[in-house]
């Protein structure tokens, strides 16, 4: 009895998104993408400067260092 | 509202039934990609962050001792010279060809446009892409792509970590690396 409650609900479930996915294929495709992965995936390739090792455009810190210690140096150029 | 939330409770567990193997979708492969790429600016961040700091304390340490334009000098602070040249890929100002940082960039770069153009292929082909034998299109090679500056990466910190630059054994962006390319067989 239960588990034939369940099929009907199911069935109804089914129904009533096929019929939502035929009234409102955007509502569709946005639940669906948000189910496969989708949504994420092309929110992460929205910004894909934010991967990109740029350190806000500039060189980062350590070849500034460097360039301070290279010129306090008898040989810069020593191995 | 009271009403439409069955109606999406339905939605949802019919849909989640009938995606049994969307825990492995090509979009959740793709978003994995990138979440990896960001693990990996975090870490090139982070590391270049400790190696700055490294270097300052050496050369503030060194000139304690001698003074500067001396060969005592830059005998003293050679060993935060080598790590930096290997880093930044530059000795005295002209690039090497050899730095891992400029490699990571790189490749970071081209791995991110590699994804970009693998979601475009998925978006459009989603059934192929959704079959198990999925066509190498779909998934892309941004992990061959990044591999060889990543395992320079790795080099290189086992390197900053026995000279007492950097420490892994609590970090956790570090772990995270370790774990995300444990498929990566670098050679050493």
């Amino acid at each position: 009895m239960k588990g034939e409650r369940t099929m009907a609900a199911v069935n109804i479930g089914l129904l009533v998104f096929e019929t939502l996915a035929k009234l409102a294929p955007k509502l569709y495709d946005y639940v669906k993408s948000l189910i496969d992965g989708g949504a994420d995936a092309a929110e992460l390739a929205a910004k894909p400067v934010e991967v990109f090792v740029s350190f806000g455009g500039g060189d980062g810190k350590a070849i500034t260092i460097q360039q301070d210690i290279e010129s306090n140096m008898l040989d810069p150029d020593a191995e | 509202m009271k009403n439409i939330r069955p109606l999406l409770a339905v939605a949802l567990a019919v849909s989640l039934a009938g995606c049994s193997g969307c825990s492995d979708t090509p979009y959740k492969r793709i978003a994995t990609a990138y979440h990896t790429l960001d693990l990996f600016k975090a870490l090139v961040e982070d590391f270049d962050g400790a190696v700055t700091k490294y270097a300052a304390a050496k050369q503030t340490e060194c000139l304690k001792t001698h003074r500067p334009k001396t060969k005592e000098f830059d005998a003293c602070v050679m060993p935060a010279v080598r790590l930096l040249r290997a880093w930044t890929g530059k000795k005295n100002g002209k690039p090497t060809g050899k730095g891992v940082l400029p490699a990571i960039q790189s490749t970071q770069r081209a791995a991110a446009i590699e994804l970009k153009a693998v979601l475009a292929y998925i978006k459009s082909h989603e059934a192929e892409c959704g079959k198990k034998d999925a066509p190498k299109n779909c998934t892309g090679d941004w992990q061959g792509l990044l591999k060889p500056s990543v395992c320079a990466l790795m080099e290189i910190i086992d390197r900053a970590v026995k000279l007492g630059a950097y420490d892994v054994t609590t970090n956790r962006t570090y772990l995270m690396v370790k774990a995300a390319i444990a498929g990566f067989t670098c050679n050493r």
